[in-house]
């Protein structure tokens, strides 16, 4: 076997320098920028975290109960809303109420108005037995000649106050029929609105119900939605810390880097060794010296172990 | 009052993975990025509960800290679990002659390392 040349080995050690020295810087600089882009991941990924725990923790409160409260307090509050409006109603039944026990006081008076008209009535037949009374009286005034003319004089008096009660029967007639007419109308008009306040009264009633049920279901809706929501929101976070917690491929990666420079530096410093003294390295001390510092599995395996995964505690 | 671990590791990313799981779960968490620098936070610390530690790191490694720990005045009593690559069972037996209590290999999983920490952690 030809013996390297002085010459030669020297510009073999110089450049086996220069590439140990070149893949170190590369494997240096490999290793910081892995190192700086996990950590500003994890720093992203930790305010993704916290964004996510403002969301969830809040919603969540004094534990487990805090939808159960919602629920309760949504229902206090429709309840409430609900009383009201329907108190509000009740003020309305109350009014109407009194106008009917205002009415019930006037629609007898149209009755009342038909007994004063038959008693118009009466003092008007009165009045006409009276006249034809003293009508019989100067007849038989007027027989008796001189000494019935006193009487005569009464029984013309008689006729004249007679036809005026008859006047005055007439007139009275007349105001009683028209004072029935206007109760008549009044009472009937106030029976068509009291039909329609009644109405409305109902339908505002179930307008309240309707917009009660509205109201219930929008905020049932919104809160099924906030507790969706929250749930995502904790799936996300699951997922996110999943992830955060993948992150320490890096640290592996970092130390199989880490004794690949090393064993760059130590095994390029033997083979020049070598190369100056023209003795190659024992084969088996150059397989422990490139091997030393060894920490993984996948590095004793030289490469053909799979990833780790998380193992067994051991407690001591 | 919150129990308080401390993290001895080089890696941030690592240190922040971890701090993470322990303060999700309630602990209070304190860092350090080596051996000298586990020591100088032990010396400011009044009491620490537990202590996780990694093994391979520059300036003192963790067999060491916590060979130091172990004769420290006030926190040898500080449980130790040791969360390292390495999986060896002669690096084992370094860490069980050296003081700590338990060994766990990365990666770890979260419900692992908390299980551990709730059954060694110092009232």
């Amino acid at each position: 076997m030809p013996v390297l040349a002085a010459d030669m080995a020297a510009q073999l050690q110089a450049r086996l320098a220069e590439a140990a020295e070149l893949w170190s810087a590369h494997l240096g600089t490999a290793q910081q920028q892995m190192q700086e882009a996990t950590a500003t991941l994890l720093a992203g990924f930790r305010e993704i975290l916290a964004e996510l725990d403002r969301i969830i923790l809040p919603a969540q409160g004094a534990g487990a109960q805090a939808s159960a409260a919602d629920v309760d307090r949504r229902t206090a509050t429709l309840a409430h809303a609900e009383q009201r409006l329907r108190g509000l109603m009740a003020a309305f039944a109350g009014f109407l109420e009194t106008r009917d026990q205002m009415l019930s006081t006037v629609r007898p008076l149209s009755v009342a108005s038909a007994s004063l008209a038959q008693m118009a009535e009466d003092v008007r037949n009165l009045a006409r037995q009276t006249n034809l009374l003293s009508l019989n009286a100067a007849i038989e005034a007027a027989r008796a000649g001189a000494s019935g003319r006193g009487f005569a004089v009464v029984a013309s008096e008689v006729r004249r106050l007679s036809n005026e009660s008859g006047e005055t029967g007439k007139r009275i007639t007349d105001q009683v029929e028209q004072f029935a007419t206007q109760v008549t109308l009044a009472v009937s008009q106030a029976d068509a609105n009291a039909q329609r306040d009644t109405q409305a009264v109902q339908a505002s009633e179930q307008t309240v119900t309707q917009v009660i049920g509205e109201v219930d279901a929008t905020l049932c809706g919104l809160n099924a939605r906030a507790e969706e929501l929250r749930a995502r929101s904790e799936t996300i976070r699951g997922q996110v810390e999943a992830l955060m917690v993948a992150f320490q491929f890096q640290d592996r990666v970092t130390q199989i880097l880490a004794q690949v420079r090393d064993s760059i530096a130590t095994g390029s410093a033997r083979l020049q060794d070598a190369l100056a003294t023209g003795q190659a390295p024992d084969a088996a001390a150059w397989s422990q010296l490139i091997r030393a510092g060894y920490t993984t599995a996948e590095q004793r395996s030289d490469g053909s172990a799979a990833p780790a995964s998380a193992s067994d505690t051991t407690f001591f | 009052m919150a129990k308080t671990i401390l993290i001895v590791d080089d890696s941030s990313s690592l240190r922040t993975v971890v701090n993470l799981s322990l303060a999700r779960a309630g602990y209070e968490v304190l860092e350090a990025s080596d051996g000298v620098e586990g020591l100088a936070v032990l010396e400011r610390t009044s009491k620490v509960n537990l202590i996780i530690s990694d093994v391979n790191m520059p300036n003192m490694n963790g067999i060491e800290f916590v060979t130091k720990v172990k004769q420290h005045p006030r926190h040898k009593f500080a449980p130790v679990i040791m969360l390292t690559t390495e999986d060896q069972a002669a690096k084992k037996d370094l860490g069980r002659a050296a003081g700590a209590k338990a060994w766990i290999v990365k990666p770890f999983n979260p419900p692992q390392l908390l299980d551990a920490v709730s059954k060694l952690i110092l009232p």
